[in-house]
């Protein structure tokens, strides 16, 4: 078997595919690409089977071939080889040889028969999102997904689609993060949890053009034009988070996103490095933020801006989830939507696209005096 | 419906128990194989998640098969003590902050033991299983695998879980998603909580015959035939154990054994304590174990012939048998026994080797009345 191919190409090709290459592995053939060329169609696939990643590109080869190279030395070379034409031969069924104008490369390669199958979703049930679109759903849930272990579910995030929209959700118990977009409607209410790492490859991956997602019971797939991303899903029921979102918030405190924030960084400072609390005291028109670090005997305390037209009212916050939140905002304004210092806050920006909702849901932590 | 457990030696009962399990399609959702050390737990837990796997099923059963002979996931997820990084926390990955040469080692044991299932992995300062390992487990079990029939836990050494991480199994184990089956292996099965153990379904394994032990032996491991027959009869119905036998050198090993009870027993001090010196010099620690465990079988020989039972583990030393029992017709072997034992048991607290060396010479000289104690 042997064709030809540009280097810078092939290159581009392989940069696609290989951050499914996981870099530890105890099993040493996800280290590998399966390269399957097949009827002029070469497509390059990897996996370390939580994540797959496929791609394809046309070459003129002369027969059909499947066969398992070793990911970072082809990328590798390639990669350092600059503008050229490479000839690709296999060679006693072992080696691959790689050559260029001046240089020869050998490469064994193995069967492809213990490469991990790259599992193909069923077509049925497929929904196309504007790129800019879904990378800004994922941009503004991404920072809530909860790291621990001990409620699997939540280490992912949630696509529910339903008649009123497409929800993005995620949460730590700690906060809660729904993004809703209501010009994509299905007609079935249907959930979907995909893994943190799936997640983290993805938001990379997202460029301006249109994704197609095809969805099934196990995985999910997301189609880039040229490259295929697929991903298991994580088989848990998703808490019921709709429970935890209070009703009764009626006490709302309008400030500037940014003055706010750059409060919160200097607050951060100064709260304790154990409770990282910062407190809210709220008047008419007059917001009070306080930290205090009790063990070296610092405190600070600042006024913000505000329309406030309710009771007094002192609430405690973690700074860095407040921080967090304000940065996801993405508005010139914030509101805070309050009921009782031990109650959950509502934040949601001053102004939000027509047919979209963003709902930031922050946990108080209970001041200590 | 008969179900191929070829390969496989001996283990008659076990193989029936998980027969008849298939056979009345009630899987249980985890297991405990317990037995010593190189009976084949590992192998036959292997050919079980194949035919589980497998059964019923014609056109994707080679290729299942492959998988889970080369361990891999989602069929097989194999869990082994492994060592710890430099700078692990909490948080890390089991295999995260493993050096490249570490990592190197795992990939190539795991690939010896794939190769040979009956082949022991033993990595450099693995202790452990590490909790990270099992919420490794966790996060797995929780990924949807509804287009996998069963994925099956593989817990190799299941006795180095710590209290952490045996907590930290219980959940699962107790209630895995569908389509999971644990397996846990181990020769000390009452070093599991009770909390783990009662939720699995105990299966025994026996030490293996000798004629398994040979055939398993010639087959796997490339021991001629005469070298497997000698070593079998003094490996405890162990694999591991007979390997590490034709490891040290069984042949001199044998020797040393003879010589160093003929001069001990002839009050020849000094030539024993010679004979020990030149042997600790080129070993290490855990061989000394291996030579007082063959006195202890040559001293249970003295008793069977007192008895004039025919098996033998010095079969070709049957004339000095003979010539000891005839004339030290009344010695007392129990006490010799538990104090050989006893000697062996303190090498793992660091004592003096030449100070066990002495105490041996000394109890076997006290047998012949070469010392009065």
């Amino acid at each position: 078997m042997e064709f030809k191919i540009n280097s810078k190409i092939l290159e581009k090709l392989l940069s696609k595919v290989i951050p499914a290459v996981p870099s530890r592995t105890p099993m040493p053939i996800l280290e590998n690409f399966l390269f399957d060329i097949k009827d002029g169609m070469l497509t390059v696939s990897s996996t370390d089977l939580e994540i797959a990643l496929k791609s394809s590109i046309n070459v003129a080869a002369d027969e059909n071939a499947k066969m398992v190279i070793p990911a970072r030395l082809i990328y590798d070379i390639i990669k350092s080889l600059g503008d050229t034409q490479i000839h690709f031969k296999t060679e006693q069924n072992t080696k691959i040889v790689l050559s260029t104008e001046s240089g020869v490369y050998n490469i064994s390669y193995t069967s492809p028969e213990d490469f991990p199958d790259i599992p193909t979703v069923n077509k049925e049930k497929e929904i196309t999102l504007n790129g800019n679109d879904l990378k800004k759903f994922i941009d503004q849930t991404s920072f809530a997904m909860s790291r621990e272990d001990m409620r699997p579910a939540m280490t992912g995030t949630l696509f529910e689609f339903s008649e009123a929209g497409l929800r993005f959700v995620t949460t730590d118990g700690h906060r809660l993060v729904k993004y809703v977009n209501r010009n994509i409607k299905f007609n079935k209410e249907e959930q979907y949890i995909v893994p943190e790492r799936a997640i983290s490859v993805l938001s990379k991956l997202i460029g301006e053009a249109d994704v197609k997602i095809f969805l099934s019971k196990t995985h999910m797939s997301f189609n880039f034009g040229d490259l295929d991303f697929i991903t298991r899903l994580i088989g848990e029921k998703y808490p019921a988070y709709n429970s935890v979102i209070p009703l009764e918030n009626d006490k709302i405190l309008k400030v500037k996103t940014g003055d706010l924030l750059a409060t919160i960084k200097r607050m951060m400072i100064f709260s304790s490095a154990s409770s990282k609390q910062v407190k809210f005291s709220i008047k008419e028109n007059a917001l009070e933020i306080s930290a205090e670090d009790i063990d070296h005997g610092s405190n600070a305390r600042e006024s913000v801006n505000c329309e406030y037209s309710g009771d007094p009212l002192d609430i405690g916050f973690n700074t860095a989830y407040v921080s967090d939140i304000l940065s996801h905002v993405n508005d010139d304004e914030t509101v805070f939507k309050l009921h009782s210092p031990t109650k959950a806050c509502i934040i949601e920006p001053g102004e939000i696209p027509e047919n979209e909702e963003l709902m930031l849901l922050l946990m108080p932590v209970r001041l200590n005096n | 419906m008969s179900i191929d457990w070829s390969g496989i030696q001996g283990q008659a009962s076990a193989k029936e128990i998980l027969t008849q399990l298939v056979n009345t399609s009630r899987i249980p959702h985890a297991f405990l194989f317990h037995g010593p050390e190189g009976t084949g737990k590992y192998y036959t837990a292997i050919r079980y998640a194949q035919i589980i796997n497998t059964n019923n099923l014609t056109d994707q059963s080679v290729a299942i098969h492959n998988h889970i002979s080369n361990l891999q996931e989602p069929y097989i997820k194999f869990i082994i003590p492994l060592p710890r990084g430099k700078n692990e926390t909490e948080s890390s990955g089991p295999i995260e902050k493993l050096n490249p040469e570490d990592i190197q080692e795992l990939k190539s044991e795991l690939q010896e033991k794939i190769k040979n299932p009956y082949y022991k992995i033993s990595l450099n300062k693995a202790n452990i299983i590490k909790i990270s390992s099992i919420r490794e487990i966790n996060k797995f079990l929780s990924l949807s695998y509804s287009d996998v029939k069963y994925r099956c836990i593989l817990i190799s050494d299941a006795h180095l879980m710590n209290e952490e991480s045996q907590n930290a199994l219980l959940k699962n184990l107790e209630e895995p998603p569908a389509g999971v089956v644990f397996i846990l292996l181990t020769p000390y099965s009452n070093l599991l909580r009770e909390t783990i153990r009662s939720r699995c379904w105990m299966i025994n394994f026996q030490p293996l015959d000798n004629q398994n032990i040979k055939k398993i032996l010639s087959d796997y491991f490339n021991v001629l035939e005469s070298v497997a027959e000698e070593v079998a009869t003094f490996s405890d119905g162990s694999v591991t154990r007979a390997f590490e036998l034709i490891n040290n050198d069984f042949k001199s090993l044998k020797e040393k054994t003879i010589s160093v009870m003929r001069f001990s027993f002839g009050g020849k001090f000094h030539s024993a304590l010679n004979e020990f010196g030149s042997y600790l010099s080129e070993s290490d620690s855990d061989s000394i174990k291996l030579l007082i465990k063959m006195i202890i079988s040559w001293l249970n020989d003295i008793q069977k012939h007192k008895f004039k039972l025919n098996k033998y583990f010095f079969d070709d030393h049957l004339d000095t048998l003979d010539k000891f029992n005839s004339k030290f017709p009344d010695v007392e072997l129990n006490d010799i026994i538990v104090k050989l034992d006893y000697l062996s048991s303190i090498i793992k607290n660091n004592i003096n080797l030449n100070l066990i060396a002495l105490n041996i010479v000394y109890e076997l000289a006290s047998l012949t009345k070469r010392i009065n104690k």
